[in-house]
């Protein structure tokens, strides 16, 4: 089996290691997989029956990160897709203020799924920095309180159907905590470096 | 302190209004509370749930976004729905106290409004000589209208509409009410712009050449009232006419039947001669149903037609004629007409024909109107009745055409129809349900047998109309012609000479001011000549009011402020425009000056 490893070096040999083996082995080296293709289709998400089942493999390619340039990698990507998110929101209150509500419900349905994503990177930076209680400025329990406090109010206002109130939570609230989201994006990101 | 202040001033424009908002009962469950800026916002309950009208923390700031897109470019009014408590609206006022832009402020719940007068100082919009309040706990469509429509130009309004949003919540019913009528308003107004714009040159150009017959026949205002519960019914081209055509011969002389302009000749093929026939759109093609027309059939019937219609057919038609002028076609030169003579009376349209002749038949006071021949859609495939020139088959429709769609027809089906048919079925709906608004007992029957339903109407088919309604001999149709022929013209003939050799003066004023701008045009454009064309276009502007056929040849001038810059556009329009129209009033003053000898 040819053996091609994308994204991290890995320190041992490669050689007549089973594809599990290979997983043990990038992950003692603290790497993340992100993909796995054997013979040209993607088993990342096989469960270990499945990639049994496989006939053997004559090529694989595993591409991983290191979890510390991977982590990089999501704070460059958050830090930047923040201040357009906030531009965004912004358009939403337009909208709703303007009595545009076909748009603004349009467009507010996309922003929850963004927000969807910062939640659950929000528990994977909890994850990965727990042990860091002060980041900077930010007071990471104090900001994830508020953080979910304001998802809430939003949650309720939305059920409502107080579009007023809607779009006050997004704009006194909402951006608020986005703007220190940011700010937490960025102290995060100087640690790393 | 506040509220009396505000409710003073409205007293000054609305005298009745302060008694609404002091003793208005409170329908709505509301409570004001403080904004987190110290300003003030509404929390209405509905059910069990709150909402807020505006912003709890920064109402102001809300109100500038409400506003932040509102285009103002070319506008000349807007309508604001809902007071809220006015934040939007002082904003609005202070962007455009000093442009000149008409505000109009629709409100219901005085109890709303009455809190929104205790927290802010609203004298000067108020008071502003540009600014309409129309408020009423339940909106009136026709009253509606009629303050917005008397108030805007019926062609070159530029109207806007700004909505607080929360409004549609607290009363949404009133809500989709007034935005379907503000909506029609600024629709018949556009349609008003097209339409006039593309044919206002050929009908001022008719106006003139009819000058002398429009002075000399009376109008329409001495007829009101004189066919009072009389049958009349109403013959349009529809398909489905054939049906039912063949009736109308035993109807004469036992109704009134009142032809548009595209039947008659198919009505002459079936020796069916009409009482009156209706004649509105100057505009070449319709001389086609003049073409080869045996006029001497039409001794005994009354043309009832706008000045704006063709000098020829007038002049040539061998019965009695009567004016009927409609409310925004070449308004001004009417008015200028009428000034010099008597007022000929006025027929709300809706731009057909048909609208028309149903003007005239309430007008007259006719009960029941009968509408036949008026399918507003395409039965059967059809556009048409069969011999009308325009008889188009569906089939060669493009369907995949927006303009082109469904509607309910009067037994339920769905039916063909087109976009500007559907307007003009929308006007009779609405123009229906104003009258019976006013007027409960006036019955209107659709014996068109077939086409789209017209609410209001009950559908019968036209021989049980005959047999139910048209069983009287009547002499009323008589009547009428006697009476328009026995009328005498009321003008005098010096006086309008004149007024249009002022006319033609003015005209030439024009013309050479024009001359000049162009000639300063064509020299460098330094600051020396800015300056000048702006002397002269506000020399221009100055004479534009007296001269009233600006509405096609000059109309740009309408539009154009005394400070602005003028541009070639404008000129070209102000020169062609004048010397067109000079040309044309000197042919109307020598037709003038003959008639009399």
């Amino acid at each position: 089996m040819d053996v091609f490893i994308k994204g991290m070096e890995i320190e041992q040999s490669q050689e007549d290691c089973s594809l599990s083996e290979l997983i043990d082995k990038i992950e003692a080296q603290n790497g993340v997989i992100l993909e796995i293709v054997a013979d040209g289709r993607k088993i990342t998400n096989y469960t270990a029956e499945e990639i049994e089942q496989l006939k053997p493999i004559e090529q694989l390619t595993i591409i991983a990160r290191e979890l510390n340039t991977l982590s990089l990698e999501t704070l460059i990507e958050t830090e930047e897709f923040i201040p357009n998110f906030v531009a965004g929101i912004e358009g939403i209150i337009d909208e709703f203020t303007q009595g545009d509500y076909p748009e603004g419900f349009r467009r507010l349905g996309i922003a929850i799924e963004s927000l969807q994503w910062l939640n659950t990177l929000l528990y994977t930076l909890e994850g990965r920095f727990k042990v860091l209680e002060e980041i900077g400025a930010i007071n990471f329990i104090a900001f994830q309180d508020n953080w979910f406090k304001s998802i809430r109010e939003l949650t309720s206002a939305f059920e409502s159907q107080d579009l007023v109130l809607t779009s006050d939570i997004l704009e006194y609230e909402l951006i608020p905590s986005l703007n220190d989201y940011l700010t937490l994006i960025k102290e995060l990101k100087s640690k790393i470096n | 302190m506040m509220l009396e202040k505000n409710l003073a001033a409205i007293a000054k424009k609305h005298p009745n209004y302060p008694a609404l908002i002091r003793q208005s009962a409170q329908g709505l469950a509301f409570e004001v509370i403080d904004t987190k800026n110290h300003s003030k916002t509404i929390k209405i309950a509905d059910g069990e749930q709150f909402f807020l009208i505006h912003s709890k923390y920064n109402p102001e700031k809300e109100a500038e976004r409400l506003l932040k897109d509102l285009d103002l470019s070319g506008v000349n009014s807007i309508v604001v729905i809902g007071f809220g408590l006015g934040y939007h609206l002082l904003q609005l006022f202070d962007r455009i106290k000093k442009t000149g832009i008409k505000l109009f402020i629709i409100v219901t719940k005085p109890e709303l409004l009455k809190e929104s007068l205790k927290y802010n100082d609203f004298t000067d919009l108020i008071s502003a000589e540009t600014v309409y309040l129309y408020l009423q706990n339940e909106i009136n469509r026709n009253e509606l209208r009629n303050f917005i429509v008397s108030r805007v130009d019926q062609i070159y309004e530029n109207i806007r509409i700004c909505l607080l949003p929360a409004f549609k919540r607290y009363d949404s019913l009133n809500c989709k009410l007034i935005l379907t009528e503000i909506n029609y308003i600024v629709k018949m107004i556009k349609l008003n712009r097209t339409t006039i714009l593309e044919r206002c040159y050929t009908w001022e150009e008719n106006v003139l050449m009819n000058l002398s017959l429009f002075l000399k026949n009376r109008g329409i205002q001495p007829l009101k009232g004189m066919l009072r519960n009389q049958p009349v019914i109403i013959v349009s081209a529809g398909p489905s006419l054939k049906k039912n055509i063949n009736h109308l011969k035993g109807v004469k002389g036992k109704a009134v039947i009142i032809a548009v302009d595209a039947v008659i000749k198919k009505l002459l093929v079936k020796d069916i001669i009409p009482d009156f026939v209706m004649v509105l759109d100057g505009y070449k093609y319709t001389l086609r149903h003049f073409e080869g027309l045996d006029y001497s059939k039409f001794k005994d019937t009354t043309l009832v037609g706008v000045p704006q219609f063709f000098h020829k057919i007038f002049a040539e038609w061998p019965g009695p004629v009567v004016f009927a002028p409609t409310y925004g076609m070449t308004e001004k030169l009417i008015n200028w007409v009428e000034n010099l003579s008597n007022f000929k009376g006025r027929i709300r349209i809706g731009g057909s024909v048909a609208h028309f002749a149903f003007g005239f038949a309430y007008h007259l006071g006719a009960n029941p109107i009968v509408l036949t021949g008026q399918d507003l859609a395409y039965t059967d495939g059809i556009t048409h009745a069969d011999g009308v020139d325009y008889r188009v088959k569906v089939e060669n429709l493009d369907k995949d055409n927006k303009n082109y769609f469904q509607i309910e027809d009067i037994h339920g089906e769905r039916v063909w129809t087109q976009l500007k048919l559907y307007q003009y079925l929308q006007w009779f709906n609405r123009e229906i349900s104003d009258i019976k608004q006013q007027n409960r007992k006036i019955k209107f029957i659709n014996a068109t047998e077939g086409g789209a339903k017209i609410e209001g109407t009950e559908s019968l088919p036209l021989r049980d109309v005959i047999t139910k309604y048209c069983q009287k001999k009547t002499k009323a149709a008589e009547k009428i012609k006697n009476k328009v022929i026995s009328l005498s013209p009321v003008y005098d003939q010096d006086t309008v000479i004149s007024s249009v050799l002022e006319l033609i003066n003015n005209l030439n004023q024009l013309k050479a001011l024009a001359q000049n701008a162009l000639h300063l045009l064509a020299k460098n454009s330094g600051n020396d000549v800015i300056l000048e064309l702006k002397e002269i276009n506000s020399q221009i502007y100055k004479i534009k009011d007296k001269v009233m056929l600006y509405e096609s040849a000059i109309y740009l001038l309408s539009l154009a402020g005394p400070e602005n810059n003028l541009d070639l556009h404008t000129i070209y329009q102000a020169l062609s425009g004048s010397s067109h129209l000079i040309s044309i009033i000197k042919e109307c003053t020598e037709r003038l000056k003959s008639s009399v000898n």
